[in-house]
């Protein structure tokens, strides 16, 4: 293994470095991928969304259209909350992807992968096919909660106080990790309230 | 002697954690690389015509904006980096993206000031329409058109190589289609960094003569992602919104502070493409580099660095006590 000039790195120069990125790593708080968005709290996205759900990533593809790469994913419901039913499939779409070597990252967008969980919510973008509302803000990850044991939790990789929507006070600081369950039963009562 | 170790070590962290350096790299999500550029020298070209702002007022934040990422200086004045940036001239082409089959790949700042889900935008039955399930993105870039969400101002869109994380194009797309009111407003003698001396906030968007979504704000923030910059969040929030990092992602009506760098973003530029040496690869954490610079060797980016190597010597310092 060779550096970009040719050199080979020093082994123990190379070690220590990766026990000082170790604790790096576990001394830095969640990073953050995005661009410049406007944060859209529970409510707002309840609300923009048509479907809201717990849904299995079950497939992902990557298409190209000349220079842009699309990741098309294919989406199980596993618990409905709005517009949708148990069971049903839903294809929805994120920009960029991975097609052979090439990468392409949009700053934000959710990078979704086969046999996650994840919240999402949605709206059409064409016939049959969904986006994200407020791109990685509405495909929040499922992930086990480190708090309690065999629970659930979600996640949100973003930064979840970005732009406020109107001038003035900025939105409140949204937590990184929330039970699932008891954020579920909001989005129910969030989304009762809309019907 | 084992409290005294602990508690110099606590005093050093604590030293050296402020202010803290936090500036972080993208990287892979999978293979964990960092990205960068390998030339010094990135050429760009911003997309025209602009429907409701005048070309040559953009042209010249967005060419301010990059400029401000040359002119790069630490604390000390010291140029500790020498990224260059090439202006090739204004372009008629719209596509965002990356085709490796290509030979005409540009690196393009591109306002979209039509939606493309609006009516007339996309005519009816147009092939890129009709294939939406399989490339959802086409009607973009063909009738150079908005199609992500809503809510997202600017996008920056980055294309690399996965094993090397070397980047070999980008694009900056802005959400001008009217849902947030560009402006390209300043008073003379304007401070970035002294809220209100650039001029007044807009209020509406049909406000004149004030700052609304500024956009050499919104461009210098972006192009620290096309240097392969991620967000920070360690430097955002702070109580005087002014000093808040570049590479922080809050913005807001108004806002023009992230039109000059903070010191953290600049160490952020120069860890990347230090002066005179080869770009840094990085472990995953993003901030610890082994560079290949003449004087070679471990170099770490900042006192995180430094506080890791202070708490290490602890460690070991305490474990040798307990054995004797």
């Amino acid at each position: 293994m060779k550096d970009a000039a040719g050199k080979r790195p020093d082994y123990r120069c190379r070690a220590m470095s990766r026990a000082l990125a170790a604790f790096a790593l576990a001394s830095i708080a969640a990073v953050a991928q995005a661009t410049t968005l406007v944060a859209l709290d529970t409510q707002d996205l309840v609300a923009q969304a048509k479907v809201v759900a717990v849904v299995d990533v079950v497939a992902t593809r990557v298409a190209r259209s000349g220079g842009i790469l699309t990741t098309v994913a294919t989406l199980e419901v596993v618990r409905a909350v709005k517009g949708t039913a148990l069971g049903e499939r839903l294809v929805a779409f994120s920009p960029g992807g991975r097609q052979g070597e090439w990468v392409q990252l949009v700053d934000g967008a959710p990078r979704l992968q086969e046999g996650e969980t994840r919240v999402v919510f949605l709206e059409p973008a064409g016939p049959g096919v969904y986006r994200f509302v407020g791109l990685e803000q509405g495909a929040l990850r499922v992930v086990p909660d480190r708090s309690a044991p065999g629970g659930f939790a979600v996640e949100r990789h973003f930064v979840s106080r970005l732009v406020p929507k109107h001038s003035g006070l900025p939105l409140p600081l949204l937590p990184s990790r929330e039970p699932l369950m008891p954020y579920l039963a909001k989005l129910d009562h969030l989304a009762g309230a809309r019907r | 002697m084992k409290r005294a170790v602990l508690a110099l070590a606590l005093a050093l962290a604590g030293a050296l954690a402020t202010p803290a350096r936090a500036y972080v790299r993208s990287q892979d999500a999978n293979t964990s690389v960092c990205l960068f550029w390998t030339s010094r020298d990135i050429h760009w070209r911003l997309s025209e015509p602009i429907d409701d702002l005048p070309f040559a007022d953009v042209e010249a934040a967005v060419k301010q904006s990059f400029q401000t990422w040359h002119d790069a200086t630490t604390p000390s004045g010291a140029h500790c980096s020498d990224m260059s940036f090439t202006y090739d001239g204004a372009t008629t082409r719209t596509d965002t993206g990356y085709d490796p089959n290509a030979t005409n790949n540009i690196n393009l700042v591109v306002f979209r000031t039509k939606n493309c889900d609006d009516p007339g935008v996309v005519p009816t039955g147009d092939p890129c329409e009709k294939d939406v399930f399989d490339h959802p993105f086409a009607c973009a870039n063909k009738y150079d058109c908005w199609s992500h969400d809503p809510s997202a101002v600017a996008l920056t869109t980055t294309d690399y190589n996965v094993n090397t994380g070397v980047i070999v194009d980008a694009d900056v797309e802005v959400n001008d289609t009217g849902a947030y009111h560009f402006t390209t407003y300043s008073l003379p003698g304007c401070d970035p960094d002294q809220a209100g001396s650039c001029g007044r906030t807009c209020n509406s968007n049909t406000d004149t003569d004030c700052i609304g979504w500024d956009v050499q704000n919104t461009v210098t923030h972006e192009i620290g992602h096309v240097l392969g910059l991620g967000h920070e969040q360690a430097l955002c929030f702070q109580q005087d919104p002014t000093q808040d990092a570049t590479m922080c992602p809050t913005a807001t009506n108004g806002d023009t502070d992230k039109r000059t760098l903070a010191p953290d973003d600049v160490a952020g530029l120069c860890a990347i493409y230090p002066k005179g040496a080869p770009p840094t690869t990085c472990t995953p954490s993003g901030h610890i580099t082994i560079t290949s610079a003449p004087a070679g060797g471990c170099s770490s980016s900042g006192p995180a660095g430094l506080l890791a190597l202070v708490l290490a010597l602890a460690v070991v310092t305490l474990r040798r006590e307990r054995r004797t």
